[in-house]
């Protein structure tokens, strides 16, 4: 499957989060700004800096210089994004027809564990019934 | 403001279909509650066939209303003049309508790009007794869903692929085929078409509810053809998935007694040995169109039309 960055990002932020996968280790503003030689470093600082808040970089500060590194691997952040757009779209499922979708139970909120048991348990039984009803 | 022939029909069909279609909800808001009592006694594929239909009056009565008496009324009776005045009340109306129709459009179209969208990180993959494209994706753990329009596709999360033997998928895969055959995802569109512009009324979103469970059960029916050990065996899946589902991320606002009831109620039936379903809607379509038909004739007689061009002369003025 071709690798894709995730679609929240933009254009500067995709390139900064491909050196970044490709680094897989740390490297400074100056670094990112020598390699992308056509923006100016204070953009690229910024754009790090907006990357780092966002969650997505480490940041540590070393000789009043800050190094970045990845916080999650190309796959972990895809993986992270594609959950939470299916969870947002599966969130009130059956009762919105907005999500164009046909679930065979609703994915995400939570269901009284007590409940589960005993539905369990119901079904258990009639298992049992239907077997014992076989067998006779 | 003045218009030419054709600026005064457009002016008189969005301002109609806008009165109609606003009259039809209304109605249908308030007549809710019995409509969901009357569907819940019957079958579930005949109940949400019966509340789609009273869902959708107020978008089928203002086209039908534009089509079958508007437009001839018009064409058959108004003067070809170049330029007439429209009043103002009218002008306002039917900007009402274009409000109305560009909403709807882009609900949908909103919802047809998040649909396609959904399964774009899916890898594609082949499932025994499936058909069509099927896909496995990272996510919520008990996500089995059927995306998109007039191209379904099957979206599957890994982990319930793992979770599921083969007997337990075919029977999860008989559901989603169902609601494949039954065209619910076009429904649900044709629903977005139609948006309740009285929403302070509860009645359109507890029809919707409704509707949708019916839908649900008459999936479950289909899968299990009437046979109890399939029924079970759903039964059984149903609160699987249910037992996989992690926790909502906080942003979201998924109702825990809705959930409950829902899968509690699923779960009754599909234990309590339920009939097998009827796969012909052949009757019910058929009346619809005998319906339509004989409304068309009535509506084409001329002593109709010129009370209906009178009426939108009134409109106009």
């Amino acid at each position: 499957m071709p690798q894709q960055t995730p679609a929240e990002f933009g254009p500067l932020e995709v390139r900064l989060m491909d050196l970044a996968w490709a680094r897989q280790g740390e490297f400074s503003v100056r670094d990112a700004a020598e390699h992308l030689a056509s923006l100016a470093y204070t953009t690229v600082m910024t754009t790090l800096d907006r990357l780092f808040k966002k969650g997505y970089l480490n940041r540590r500060m070393q000789d009043r210089a800050f190094f970045y590194s990845a916080r999650y691997s190309r796959a972990e952040l895809e993986q992270r994004q594609a959950g939470k757009l299916v969870s947002g779209l599966f969130s009130n499922s059956h009762s919105s027809p907005e999500a164009l979708i046909s679930c065979l139970v609703d994915a995400v909120g939570q269901y009284d564990e007590s409940l589960l048991d005993e539905l369990e348990r119901r079904i258990a039984a009639k298992r049992e019934e239907l077997r014992n009803g076989e067998t006779a | 403001m003045s218009f030419g022939y054709a600026g005064r029909l457009l002016c008189l069909s969005l301002a109609s279909f806008f009165l109609v279609f606003t009259s039809l909800n209304l109605l249908i808001s308030l007549l809710a509650p019995l409509a969901i009592g009357f569907a819940e006694r019957r079958r579930p594929r005949l109940g949400a066939l019966l509340l789609l239909a009273v869902r959708l009056l107020p978008l089928a009565g203002g086209l039908l209303f534009v089509g079958i008496l508007c437009v001839p009324s018009y064409l058959r009776l108004e003067p070809a003049l170049d330029q007439e005045q429209a009043g103002p009340v009218s002008v306002v109306i039917a900007l009402l309508g274009v409000v109305l129709c560009s909403v709807s459009l882009a609900a949908s179209v909103r919802a047809l790009r998040k649909s396609a969208s959904f399964f774009r990180p899916a890898q594609e993959t082949k499932l025994p007794g499936w058909a069509g494209s099927a896909g496995v994706i990272e996510g919520p753990a008990s996500v089995l869903a059927l995306t998109g329009v007039l191209h379904s596709r099957l979206v599957i999360s890994r982990e319930l692929l793992s979770a599921l033997t083969a007997p337990e998928l075919d029977i999860a895969l008989r559901h989603e085929k169902a609601h494949l055959q039954s065209r619910d995802n076009l429904k649900r569109l044709l629903i977005l078409l139609s948006p309740n512009l009285i929403p302070f009324l509860p009645g359109v979103r507890a029809m919707e509810r409704s509707w949708a469970r019916l839908t649900e059960w008459a999936a479950d029916d289909r899968a299990v053809a009437g046979d109890y050990g399939d029924s079970i065996l759903l039964a059984d899946v149903l609160v699987r998935c249910a037992r996989m589902r992690r926790p909502p991320e906080p942003l979201l606002t998924s109702s825990l007694l809705c959930c409950n009831g829902d899968l509690s109620a699923r779960v009754d039936r599909l234990l309590g040995r339920p009939e097998p379903s009827h796969t012909s809607s052949a009757v019910p379509v058929a009346t619809a169109a005998l319906a339509a038909a004989g409304l068309g004739a009535l509506a084409l007689h001329p002593a109709i039309l010129h009370a209906v061009h009178h009426a939108l002369e009134l409109l106009l003025d």
